[in-house]
This record gives structure tokens, sequence and C-alpha cells, in this order.
């Protein structure tokens, strides 16, 4: 009796721990993305002027679900971007962080938060300009994570 | 008799699945208003003084959904804020927005995410960017609540 009670309480704590090596998502996982914005010409609304954007977009993800099934996702993204006005020949340069948090039924998600990165202009006389951009996460169902910035407007600051 | 039935029960299953596809296509809105009363922020950037925001956050919701049973909500956070440094006596502004989506098989939303703002001086020092971390919740009854979790300030490059 003692034994068969050792045994199944053995192979539970070994079932427990496949599902964890299984499912990492359920149980934590860390994901790191790192994307090039390269030669990217958004119009600059302020004056009309297209700007010339290049940098990269480094994000950090972090997932945990529940017995319940609900996640809870963590998602920090660094921006460092510089911009050229294409007519002006003025410098911008750019670093922003942006932290978004999400619960969810599952993984999977799409995922649109509007973010401003602020283009800070090197010339003596010349304003700094917002960019107003989208970051745009997708978790499909099989956890693969896709991230981009799908929009960018810049305007007057 | 029997055919009587059928036609009947034949003709409430098309009106029912014509009202479920009516309520799927129909975006359903909701907003709240979020009051600020002397929340604290730092102006790091320049005299390193707090400053006191006092205002209101307005958030507003649309959901809709498509016939693979993915909910897509649209929100957008809205400020519009004064400041007042708690040394120098500098007034500030804030207002501005940003959009967020989320699509998922969630019948509700939770999201906390980021409103930057352009904290504009109305004195001698320079402005900055306010970042208000908001806790958004749209519950399973279409109800939407928010709250800042947080005010920090950026100061760009």
């Amino acid at each position: 009796m003692l034994h068969r009670t050792k045994r199944a309480v053995l192979t539970l704590t070994f079932g427990f721990l496949a599902m964890m090596v299984c499912a990492p998502v359920a149980f934590g996982q860390a994901v790191v993305t790192d994307m090039q914005l390269t030669d990217q010409i958004v119009t600059n609304e302020c004056n009309g002027e297209p700007v010339l954007l290049n940098g990269t977009l480094h994000q950090e993800m972090s997932f945990s679900t529940n017995p319940n099934g609900n996640t809870h996702s963590s998602f920090n993204a660094t921006i460092h971007m510089n911009g050229y006005g294409q007519v002006t020949g003025v410098y911008y340069v750019a670093n922003e962080n942006i932290h978004n948090e999400t619960n969810t039924k599952g993984v999977a998600q799409e995922q649109f938060f509007g973010t401003k990165i602020k283009l800070v202009s090197q010339g003596p006389q010349t304003p700094n300009m917002m960019d107003r951009a989208t970051l745009h996460v997708v978790i499909d169902k099989n956890n693969v994570v896709k991230v981009e910035i799908s929009k960018h407007q810049i305007k007057c600051n | 008799m029997f055919r009587s039935f059928k036609r009947v029960a034949i003709l409430v299953g098309i009106l029912l699945g014509a009202a479920l596809a009516l309520a799927q296509s129909t975006p359903v809105t909701n907003s709240y208003d979020l009051v600020v009363t002397n929340q604290t922020t730092v102006n790091s950037c320049s005299v390193g003084e707090p400053v006191a925001l006092n205002g209101t956050v307005h958030v507003s919701y649309s959901v809709s959904a498509d016939n693979s049973g993915v909910n897509h909500f649209a929100m957008t956070a809205a400020n519009n804020l004064t400041g007042a440094g708690q040394k120098t006596g500098t007034p500030y502004l804030a207002s501005d927005s940003d959009d967020y989506s989320s699509n998922n098989n969630d019948s509700s939303a939770d999201l906390t995410v980021e409103l930057k703002s352009d904290l504009k001086s109305q004195g001698a020092t320079p402005g900055l960017t306010l970042v208000q971390s908001l806790h958004i919740v749209v519950d399973t009854t279409g109800n939407i609540s928010a709250q800042v979790v947080s005010n920090t300030t950026g100061c760009g490059s």
C-alpha cells in the first residue's frame, strides 16, 4: 500500500516536471528580439520633408501562466534611432524606452501599442520632432513571437 | 403537426443565427474618465523638482468580434492635465493621446500601457515628456475602468 502511494507521488512529480519542460511558456519564459530599422523614409507632416530613419529595436518579453490558463505578458522595448532630413540635412537622434503589460487567456495575442519617439534635433536652430509610432507584437498559437514598428507618423513636437 | 414544428424550429434557428451575426459585427463602445488629483511626478530633466498633476485621463474603447471568435479591442487614452512645479511654481500643461489595440479570444481585456505626452512648461524651465503608466481593464460585461500606475518623466536624448 505504502509502495503504491510512493509510486503515485513519484509519477505525479515526474509528470509535473515533464510538463514544465514541455511547456516553458506556461511556467515562465523570456524572449528577446532585435530588429533593425533600415532606411525607412517617413514624411515629416510638420514641414513636408522626407526623413530617413535608421536604428535598432530591442525587445524583451516575459510570460507567466497561472493554473487557470491566464497569461501575464510583459513587454520592454528600447529604441535607438536617428533621422536625417532629406531636404534640410537636419540630423535627429532618438532614445526611448517602452513598457507594456497584458493579461490574456492563453498566450496567443496580437497587440498594437501606440507610443511616441522624440526626435531630438542636433541642429542649432531646428526644432525637435515627434514620431508617433505603433509597436506591433504578435504571439501565435505556437508561441512564435513577431515584433515590428508598424507605423511611423512624424509631426511637430 | 411535425412539419409545422420543424418549420418553426428552422425559422428560430435562422433568426438566432442572424442575431448572433449582428451581435458579432456591431461594435460595443464605452468610456471612463479617470480623475487625476495631486499626483506627483518629478522633472528630472532640468530643475529636479516635483510637479503636482491635476486633470483627467479619458479612456474609451470599442470591441468587435470576427467570424473566428477573435475579439478586437480598440482603445484610446487621452489626457488633459495641468502641472504645478513644487519648488519654482512653474505651471505645466499636457494634452495628448495614444491608441492601443488588443486582439485575442478573450471576452475581456486587461492592459497596462504607456500614455506619453509633452509636459509643456509655461515658464522658463524647458518642457519634458510625461509617461503615465495606465492599467486599463474591460470586463466581461463591457465596463471599462482605468487607474494610473505611475507618472514618470523622460528627457529624450
